[in-house]
Order: C-alpha cells, then sequence, then structure tokens
C-alpha cells in the first residue's frame, strides 16, 4: 500500500463490459431497493417495486447469460429449471394479483371453509380450494403463493446484503494485509467453524422473530463465507499486472479498489451466491419451522409446512404436503440453475 | 507446539468471555420472563416478590455480574419452567441427543460409503452420475422436510415405525438409553436416518473422490494383476484405503450432527437437548437458553481445538504458519 501522487489526469482505461457493468450496477442496486421496500411493507410503493424488482432480475440475468446462453441451455434439464425458476419468481412477485384469496384479510376467510381436502368449493360454489384448506380456513395455494414470495424476498435480501458486506470486508482486509487482516480472518474462520443453523439458532433466540430479525440473523450467518472467498480472489487479483499497470498510472488507492481490483473479485461470487440463496431458503424455512423465524402474519414456506404439520397424522396432509412440495421446487430449481451456471461461468470445475 | 497451544487456549478463553457477554445480554432482551412466570392476576406485590426473587429487580449490570460469577462455579442459573439447575437439566436430556447423533453418523457411513465407492467405481456411466446428482438433493433438501415425509411414508401410511418420542428405555451406566431396547431402537430409526441423509451425501462424495483416487494406484493394478474379483478388490482394497479420510471428516461432524439435531428432534418429538432449547425459546426460559448456548459454544471450542491439536501434530506444515502469525 504505497502512497502515490497523482501525476496527471487519469487515462481513460477501455473497457467492452463497461456498458454492461453499469447495466449489472444499476439492477444489482433496483433488485436491493425494491427488496427493501417490499420488506419494509410500504403499500403504496408496493406495484411499481415489484415490477422494478421483476426487471431488475432479469436484467442480471441477461447480463450473466451474454454470450453464453447457447452453453447454458445445453440439454433439457437447463431449460425446465430456468422455465421453472422462472414461474415460481414470478407467481411470487405477482402473488397479490395472482391468487385467488389474500390469505391474510381476515374478512375473505370463512372459518367454516376450515380443513377442507384439495378441490372442495366454498359453500355458495364461488370458489375452488385447488389444494385445500388450512385450519382456519385459509386457501391452501393462496397462501403458498405469499409465503414464496416471503422466503425469495427475505433469502435474496439476506445474501445480496451478505455478499456486500463480506466483499467489503475481504476486499478490504487483503488490501489492508497485516495484522487488519489477520485480526479479520480470525473472525471469520471462528465464524465459520461452527454450523450456520447453530449460529442463526444462537441469534435468533436472542432477537426473537420477526422478518426484519431474520433477515439481520441470515447476514451475520452469511457474510464470513463471502469475506473468505472474495479475499482469496482479491490477494491473487492483486498480484496481477493490470494492478501494477493502474499503479504505474498514478491512480488513487480508492479508484484501483473499487474500480478494478472489486470488479474483478465479483464474477466468482455469482455462482456462490446462486446456490447460497437456496442454502438461505433452507436455513429460513428451517428456522420458521422451528417458530423462532418469520412472525406468523406473515408466514414463509417453513411456517405453513410447521403450521400444517400438526394435521399430517391425522391424514390431513395437504396442509403442510403442498407448502413442502413448493419449498422443494424452488430449491431444486435454483440449485440446478446454479449447476448449469457454475459449469457455464467456471468450465475449470467441470472436472 | 506449548507455545501455539497455550495462545489457542488463550483465544478460547477469550471466545468464550465474548459469547458470554453477547449470549447474555442478547437472551436478556427478549421478552419479560415475568409474564411467564406469574398469573395475570396476581398484585404488583406479588409481582414484586417474584422479581426480587429471580434478581431481576437490579440492574442489567449487576444481573451479569451474578450471572458471570455463578458460571465460573458451573451454575449457569436455575430453569424457571421445570425449577432444577439448568446445567444438570441439559446434562440430563444430553444422552437422548448423543445417541440419536451416534446412530445417525453409523448411518450416514453405511448409506454413503458403499454409494460412493459405487458412484466412484463407475464414475463415467449413468449410475455414478445418478447417484452424485441423487447426493445433490441430500444437500439440498431441508431437514425437517424429510423427516416429515419420511414420518408421512413409514408411520402414518405403512405404520411400519413409531413417528414420536423414544420409545421405552434402559439404564446403562446411569444414562437412560433407547438404542438398547427393541422399541427404542424402532423409535430412532426415522430421526437417525433423517440426520444421517445430509452427511451420508458428504460421505458419498468423500468416497467416491477417494475412490476414483485409489483405482488408480499402483496397489490396485497390482491386485488386478493378481486376478482378484472386482467386488474383492473395492471391498477389501480400495475401502481399508479410503475409510481413513472419512472417519477424520465425520469425527469433526459429530458437533454439527448435534446442531442438526434441533430440527430433527423437534420433527420427531425426540425429548433431547434441541427440542429443549427450542421448548425453552418458545416459552422464554432464559437460564436454558443461555446455558445451551455456553455448553454447545463449549463443545464447538473443545472440537475446533482438539481438531487444530491433532493437525499440527500431523501436518507440521500448519505449525511453522501457526508460529509465525
Amino acid at each position: 500500500m504505497s502512497a502515490l501522487d497523482q501525476t496527471g489526469p487519469a487515462v481513460p482505461v477501455t473497457d467492452p463490459g463497461a456498458r454492461w457493468r453499469k447495466i449489472n450496477l444499476v439492477a444489482g442496486l433496483a433488485v436491493g431497493g425494491a427488496l427493501a421496500v417490499l420488506l419494509a411493507g410500504q403499500s403504496v410503493a408496493q406495484l411499481p417495486a415489484r415490477v422494478i424488482l421483476l426487471a431488475g432480475l432479469i436484467a442480471l440475468a441477461a447480463s450473466l447469460l451474454r454470450g453464453r446462453a447457447r452453453k447454458f441451455f445445453s440439454g433439457p434439464s437447463a431449460y425446465v429449471a430456468t422455465a421453472s425458476l422462472l414461474l415460481l419468481v414470478v407467481l411470487a412477485i405477482f402473488a397479490t394479483e395472482i391468487s385467488p384469496q389474500n390469505p391474510y384479510d381476515l374478512r375473505q376467510l370463512s372459518i367454516m371453509d376450515g380443513r377442507m381436502p384439495p378441490g372442495s368449493t366454498t359453500f355458495d360454489g364461488a370458489m375452488t380450494y385447488h389444494l385445500g384448506t388450512d385450519e382456519q380456513g385459509r386457501d391452501i395455494l393462496s397462501g403458498i403463493l405469499y409465503g414464496l414470495r416471503v422466503s425469495l424476498s427475505v433469502s435474496i435480501f439476506a445474501t445480496l446484503a451478505a455478499m456486500a458486506i463480506g466483499v467489503v470486508v475481504g476486499i478490504y482486509a487483503a488490501w489492508a494485509g497485516g495484522r487488519v487482516e489477520a485480526v479479520l480472518m480470525r473472525i471469520v474462520d471462528f465464524q465459520l467453524s461452527f454450523p450456520s443453523i447453530l449460529v442463526a439458532l444462537m441469534l435468533m433466540a436472542a432477537f426473537g422473530r420477526g422478518l426484519d430479525k431474520i433477515v439481520i440473523a441470515l447476514i451475520i450467518v452469511q457474510w464470513a463465507y463471502y469475506a473468505r472467498t472474495v479475499r482469496g480472489t482479491a490477494l491473487s487479483e492483486a498480484r496481477k499486472e493490470y494492478i501494477d499497470a493502474a499503479r504505474g498510472l498514478g491512480l488513487p488507492d480508492w479508484r484501483i479498489v473499487f474500480g478494478h481490483l472489486l470488479p474483478n473479485c465479483i464474477p466468482p461470487l455469482i455462482v456462490i451466491s446462486t446456490v447460497q440463496v437456496a442454502n438461505t431458503i433452507v436455513l429460513e424455512s428451517s428456522l420458521s419451522f422451528l417458530g423462532v423465524g418469520v412472525p406468523i402474519t406473515q408466514p414463509s414456506l417453513g411456517l405453513l409446512i410447521a403450521n400444517g404439520y400438526g394435521y399430517m397424522l391425522s391424514g390431513q396432509y395437504w396442509m403442510s404436503m403442498y407448502p413442502g412440495i413448493a419449498l422443494l421446487a424452488i430449491v431444486a430449481s435454483i440449485n440446478m440453475v446454479g449447476d448449469r451456471l457454475r459449469d457455464t461461468l467456471n468450465p475449470r470445475l467441470q472436472k | 507446539m506449548l507455545v501455539f497451544l497455550l495462545r489457542r487456549l488463550a483465544q478460547s478463553v477469550f471466545v468464550l468471555i465474548a459469547m458470554m457477554i453477547v449470549v447474555f445480554f442478547g437472551v436478556f432482551m427478549i421478552g419479560n420472563p415475568v409474564d411467564i412466570l406469574i398469573s395475570p392476576d396476581a398484585t404488583p406485590l406479588e409481582i414484586e416478590e417474584t422479581m426480587a426473587r429471580f434478581g431481576f429487580d437490579q440492574p442489567v449490570h449487576v444481573q451479569f455480574l451474578k450471572f458471570v460469577g455463578n458460571a465460573l462455579q458451573g451454575d449457569l442459573g436455575r430453569s424457571f419452567v421445570h425449577g432444577e439447575s439448568a446445567v444438570s437439566l441439559i446434562l440430563s436430556y444430553m444422552p437422548a441427543t448423543l445417541e440419536l447423533a451416534l446412530l445417525g453418523l453409523i448411518f450416514s457411513v453405511a448409506i454413503g460409503v458403499p454409494l460412493g465407492v459405487y458412484a466412484g467405481y463407475k464414475a463415467d456411466r449413468w449410475q455414478g452420475r445418478t447417484i452424485m446428482t441423487g447426493s445433490i438433493f441430500g444437500f439440498s433438501l431441508p431437514n425437517f422436510w424429510v423427516g416429515m415425509l419420511l414420518i408421512l411414508i413409514f408411520a402414518v401410511e405403512l405404520r411400519w415405525l413409531p413417528s414420536t418420542g423414544r420409545g421405552d428405555t434402559v439404564e446403562v451406566l446411569g444414562l437412560r438409553l433407547s438404542i438398547f431396547t427393541a422399541d427404542g431402537f424402532q423409535h430412532m430409526i426415522l430421526p437417525a436416518l433423517t440426520l444421517a441423509l445430509y452427511k451420508a451425501s458428504l460421505v458419498t462424495r468423500l468416497a467416491r473422490a477417494g475412490t476414483q483416487e485409489a483405482l488408480m494406484q499402483d496397489y490396485v493394478k497390482f491386485a488386478r494383476a493378481k486376478g482378484l474379483s472386482e467386488t474383492r478388490i473395492l471391498v477389501v482394497h480400495v475401502l481399508k484405503n479410503i475409510m481413513i479420510p472419512i472417519i477424520t471428516v465425520l469425527g469433526l461432524e459429530l458437533g454439527s450432527m448435534i446442531a442438526f439435531a434441533v430440527v430433527t428432534e423437534t420433527v420427531f418429538a425426540w425429548p433431547g437437548m434441541g427440542k429443549l432449547l427450542i421448548d425453552s425459546i418458545l416459552t422464554l426460559d432464559r437460564p436454558v437458553i443461555v446455558a445451551y448456548l455456553m455448553l454447545t459454544v463449549i463443545i464447538f471450542i473443545v472440537i475446533n481445538l482438539i481438531v487444530d491439536v491433532v493437525y499440527t501434530l500431523l501436518d507440521p506444515r500448519v505449525r511453522v504458519k501457526g508460529d509465525a502469525a
């Protein structure tokens, strides 16, 4: 970290990917911002935020597959996984508009319709409960769509935030070196020596349940993982010639780090973060299943499963089985897309 | 080596103190235990008396110092709900968790090793690929969902195995264990299988990698040249050589089995430490939560310390790095 004096105007660096990098940045910020708005629950901005969210996600996916689409879509499993993931995301984002009932609006519920098997209709025949109802007469299908939204938004937001924190800490550690690096990495090592479910459980035991609290817990659980990965990448990138060249140009440290080092440390994280969203969904649903996750007013898939679990032994399987299948579908499709992405982006790992 | 050990011990003590502060103040913030301990129609005088009895009327830092003082003597408080010492309460629930984790480990080896060896043997065929794809599901399926599915199939539909509880227990060396009674073992099968699934996919991957590597070694070529059957080569020669790393990893994973047991125990209403923790969280039984978290942290610190020391003994490179840092 040598102090370099600026000797002249910075030479513009020509970069073919610069436009896409800007699009990525905007899309990433849009996704994060829209999710934050949605999680905060301001009903005014709901629909625009959702449209922005979908657009942002699609832009991110498009830039990821730019020029590699043919390789990504080699084989039927890639089509199936992408299609089901897209379908589930759209269903989750527009749950309010699509679902036949708002399961958390008490005016739309009838306690008389409680615990009805799949395919039954309301008393006046106005609506069919395709997947049955739970003990309070809520339509399971609507519950799944709303729950899918909670699960996905919590996990994606937590993963993005953890990635941001992890990237900053990891790069800072690699760039600063010395004692700072040793202390930071010691903390990371220490945290990673505990299983994530245990750390999350501890935090939720301390925080109590709540949507904001589970997001914070999931961020704390994950950041260390990214910090370690980014530090490794940053250490090897920092030794490369383009960093020397940037130094030679007399760029200030912050420009080298944010303009050159950081963008080159992100690509290895993309695959990790895709799979990590699936892991976060599993972790979140486990915590919610245990009753220490999301609040009962905004149930995720895990909490829906837990609610129906008590009735399963008496043969009323639909209350927890269908949310379970939805959970399985989203986790499996994210994992399969992540698997394809890894093969597409890092061919070295294929072996 | 001594310096390394001392430094590690000092670090562990520091971590323990940090965890103590975090856990105590974290748990202190949630809810008001008085609401649960006292009936809603209690008079203000009764409320005050109960507060004084449990020490809630004192400022936080006084409570914390008292907590630390007691903790140093091995006393982490009394359970509000059960009325006995939190540590002895947890210790009385511990055998159930340990036997479950142990049977889970055994299951994961019994499932994972044959699958992994076979997948390594048929690495480029459809059999190997299918097993590897299956192991991805083992990693990504939520633990509680697997347990639920097993209950639905084996307990509700087929009625082969019991779904909840511990069954008959028998006293062995002063511990109440289920594993030695037929009924207790039946109760253990489903939870242990659930707990084993994640580790089984880990073992499958390890065994596959090990087998692929071992098959290229000279002793396998020699065994083939001797005309031994492929089964004998796999079972006798390859298996012997891949078991050491697998057992090492599984030993290290025993700690995380205890952590994962929280979910499994809740699904199967298995009366172990994890179920106790969840019940305590739901009833705001602070001393038990704190005691559980402290005990688990200690278990993990001890495991990590042992791992570090063993690695240092086995691999001199680590020692050099550790001394330089």
